[in-house]
């Protein structure tokens, strides 16, 4: 009966999502602000740099610079940090969604492998493909780890076999990702541990995760199948010098080039000559960036920034191969070696890369092309599999999860998920602009394309969510239900008697009718109160919502398993009731009566129409269900709708805005066709000239409510 | 001579107010705003330099529009408060009115009732 409770009060976003998110948030921040020297790495200082000087040329997402760099402008390095952050919790609060879902269902064991894969692999995707952001990779193996101690809080940290490989692999990559994750990937690792023993009392699955984790690190250990990503974060002196130059400067040094005794006097007084030879690893820089014996205050004055720089371009330009290798890494060297010559020299030195002489390639996305013919020049003078290596990894990534995402599609027939290749598919889409011409133009819809993806991304997410468990019914007594004729009346004297006598004609068993007078001016509470039917009278005038809400509230009193409204001027055709009866005995929730479902000889003026299909189509557009007819107040309802009802109800503007609420729920909903006569008597609560400000009112109204549910 | 005017003001204002809650005419909830809001205008008042000191610290060119912003927003944020007030009022207002309805329908359903059951007891 709990779980029954639960999955009724299952709203959109779940309290357990928001609280993912936030813990997301704050763990991901706490992990920028303690692993990033300077909040942002590189690659987010020259999408900064290119928001500054409006030159948007780099590889990295145009829009993304653009609002990055423009915050930055506006508000300092905080904002964009945590645009970031904000970014990165919407996608893997997103994933955690998905994880608990395959968890959930049944489905087969290789499925749920393949689920597994495509968990670790979306987020990959669409980080990357929005941020470019190197350190994407730790940052995302950091962020697996707290999902699946998220996962084992609910299943008491009993882990499948896909899950502890999951687990270990991501622990290994936590510790050779970088350079201060080896005690952070072990701790992590030791609490699962600790928790899966505790909960579970069993060392068998204790050791079986332990033994998971040697293998993978064996496996992981394995030279040339080692996940390096290079460090290029952290110190950036004054744009002139790149942190990236300061360990390429010992792969120089560890080369057969002979150096000059004043240089090498120089660049001692930064780093111990010997050190730097010895600690140069030509995958990880970090050993040198961050050894607490780097001089850093000499690289940041402008004299020795340029000394340095004038050093590293002439030994550069003697061994451009050695600088190449770390091109491939780190593009970013590209634009340091490039603004002061030693590029050129490259090109001139090999003939396979010489058309980047001509000037064609130099503001376009090196990536696009250059890295092509880098590429080809590095394949040809060093090893293929160093090239592999570091090069086509994350490309190996990026496929393997666009295969896993399609199998998802495939199996679970929600072409929605393929909408989260649609940020990728957009960044090609910007650099075929960006090739085609320099004209600032062209950014501009870039900037649209990649965010508007996003939004749809985000909208997925949301939708994925109408996935929910469908409601339970409560008992209705289905062979005899009671029932409950609403019929809100104001100033109805002409029309009252004659729509309460045309019920009784249906002669409906267990049907009791009830007439609320809201307040009339004239003498319907006396006509009504002739009636066989019951009359609750209000003292003040409440509106329409008020006066249907007191029908509700005396249904949820009463006990009443159905409740249907009429409208009191004689418009609804009762003989109807009986068909809005038998549909909520067959199991839906609300059932509306339409006057468009089929087109009936109702009397519907040009402006009414049209507001309505606004109306309803902004209902569409929040819940993805489509109501013809969204005004029409002949509505019944089952025991769930009369206690949501009961509870509130909106004053002005009723019926659309509980239906759009209703739906959002997701209750079951269903129209059925009426034919309304026109008006006999009495105005109608809505006048034709007053449309179209009706129609404005009620779709911002909604706007709002949808905010609420 | 106007900051004269303005203490004297903002003197009535606090003495109309106390009074006011003095004789139930104002609930306190609602005089502390204001009250804090007359007693910010007669600090200003007397001391007329702190305009210009704070117009200084927020770097604003012509510091009486300072004072206009402040006044502007103290008034909107009061607003809000009333509407807000209004809402809860209005809510509360509807939910007597409907369960007015529904006791007095109930009582008739009673009173007729009983005569029936008193000429069978009879």
């Amino acid at each position: 009966m709990k779980s029954n409770n639960k999955t009724q009060r299952s709203n959109g976003i779940e309290l357990t999502d928001i609280i993912i998110f936030f813990i997301v948030f704050i763990i991901f921040g706490m992990a920028l602000l303690s692993f990033f020297p300077g909040l942002l790495t590189s690659d987010n200082v020259d999408q900064i740099n290119q928001a500054i000087t409006n030159s948007y040329v780099n590889a990295h997402p145009v829009l993304h610079s653009f609002i990055i760099g423009n915050l930055t402008k506006l508000s300092g390095i905080w904002v964009p940090a945590l645009f970031q952050i904000l970014i990165f919790a919407i996608g893997w609060t997103y994933c955690c969604k998905v994880a608990r879902k395959y968890n959930d269902s049944g489905s087969n064991k290789i499925f749920q492998i393949i689920a597994t894969l495509a968990i670790s692999v979306i987020p990959l995707n669409f980080l990357y493909s929005i941020t470019l952001w190197k350190d994407i990779l730790y940052s995302y193996s950091f962020l697996i780890l707290l999902a699946q101690i998220y996962i084992g809080v609910k299943e008491n940290y009993k882990y499948t076999i896909p899950q502890m490989i999951l687990i270990a692999i991501s622990t290994i990559s936590i510790m050779k990702l970088r350079h201060n994750g080896v005690p952070i990937g072990l701790l992590m690792f030791a609490i699962l541990l600790v928790l899966n023993f505790i909960f579970n009392k069993k060392w068998k699955q204790s050791v079986c995760m332990l033994i998971t984790f040697i293998v993978t690190f064996i496996v992981f250990s394995i030279p040339g199948w080692t996940i390096n990503i290079t460090n290029t974060g952290g110190t950036e002196v004054g744009g002139v010098l790149d942190s990236t130059k300061i360990y390429c400067m010992g792969a120089l040094l560890n080369s057969d080039i002979e150096f000059e005794v004043e240089d090498l006097e120089f660049l001692d007084s930064i780093f111990d000559i010997n050190d730097w030879k010895n600690l140069y690893s030509p995958y990880d820089g970090t050993s040198i960036l961050f050894n607490t014996n780097l001089n850093k205050e000499v690289l940041e004055t402008e004299e020795g920034a340029e000394r340095f720089n004038e050093i590293f371009i002439k030994y550069a330009k003697q061994k451009p191969g050695t600088i190449i290798v770390h091109f491939i890494k780190v593009n970013s060297i590209w634009w340091s070696i490039k603004e002061h010559g030693a590029m050129h020299s490259i090109i001139i030195n090999n003939g396979s890369v010489s058309e980047m002489s001509n000037g064609i390639y130099d503001n376009h996305p090196i990536w696009w092309k250059g890295n092509d013919k880098l590429g080809n020049y590095a394949i040809n003078t060093l090893s293929t599999k160093v090239v592999y290596n570091i090069m086509y990894r994350p490309a190996v990534a990026i496929w393997v999860s666009l295969i896993t995402i399609v199998a998802v599609c495939i199996k679970e027939r929600k072409k929605g998920y393929l909408l989260i290749l649609l940020p990728m598919i957009l960044n090609i889409g910007t650099y075929v602009f960006l090739m085609s011409s320099q004209d600032q133009r062209y950014f501009y819809p870039c900037f649209m394309t990649e965010y508007i993806s996003i939004i749809i991304f985000a909208s997925t997410f949301i939708k994925n969510e109408k996935m929910r468990n469908v409601k339970i019914n409560k008992n209705i007594n289905k062979e005899n239900p009671k029932t409950l004729i609403i019929i809100p009346a104001y100033n109805e004297s002409e029309s009252i008697e004659k729509t309460v006598n045309s019920v009784y004609d249906e002669q409906i068993e267990n049907c009791d009718v009830i007439v609320i007078n809201d307040g009339s001016k004239d003498n319907t509470l006396e006509v009504a109160k002739r009636t066989n039917a019951r009359v609750i009278d209000l003292p003040n005038n409440l509106g329409i919502g008020g006066a249907v809400q007191t029908g509700y509230l005396y249904a949820l009193e009463n006990d009443y398993d159905i409740a249907i409204q009429i409208d009191g001027d004689g418009q609804h055709n009762t003989k109807y009731i009986r068909n809005v009866i038998e549909q909520i005995k067959e199991g839906n929730d609300l059932v509306i009566g339409s006057r468009f479902v089929e087109k009936t000889n109702y009397n519907q003026t040009f402006m009414r129409m049209l507001g309505n299909n606004i109306i309803s189509f902004t209902i569409k557009l929040l819940t993805g269900r489509k109501i013809c007819d969204t005004t029409s107040g002949y509505r019944g309802a089952n025991k769930n709708i009369i206690e949501e009802f009961a509870k509130s109800y909106p004053y002005d503007y009723p019926e659309p805005c509980t239906n759009m609420r209703i739906l959002k729920e997701g209750y079951k909903v269903k129209e059925i066709p009426v034919m309304m006569k026109n008006r006999e008597t009495g105005v109608s609560s809505i006048s034709p000239s007053k449309a179209a400000i009706y129609m404005i009112k009620v779709t911002l109204a909604i706007l709002l409510m949808g905010l609420k549910y | 001579m106007i900051y004269y005017f303005a203490i004297v003001f903002s003197v009535f204002f606090i003495a109309f107010i106390i009074s006011l809650v003095k004789k139930d005419k104002l609930d306190e909830k609602y005089s502390i705003l204001l009250l804090l809001f007359s007693i910010v205008i007669l600090i200003v008042s007397i001391y007329p330099k702190i305009i210009t000191i704070v117009a200084n610290e927020f770097s604003v060119y012509y510091p009486p529009s300072l004072l206009l912003l402040f006044a502007i927003l103290i008034l909107g944020a009061y607003v809000l408060h009333i509407t807000i007030v209004i809402t809860k009022q209005n809510k509360m207002i509807v939910k007597l009115t409907q369960q007015t309805g529904i006791l007095k329908q109930r009582i008739e359903e009673l009173e007729d009732e009983e005569p029936k059951n008193k000429t069978k007891n009879a």
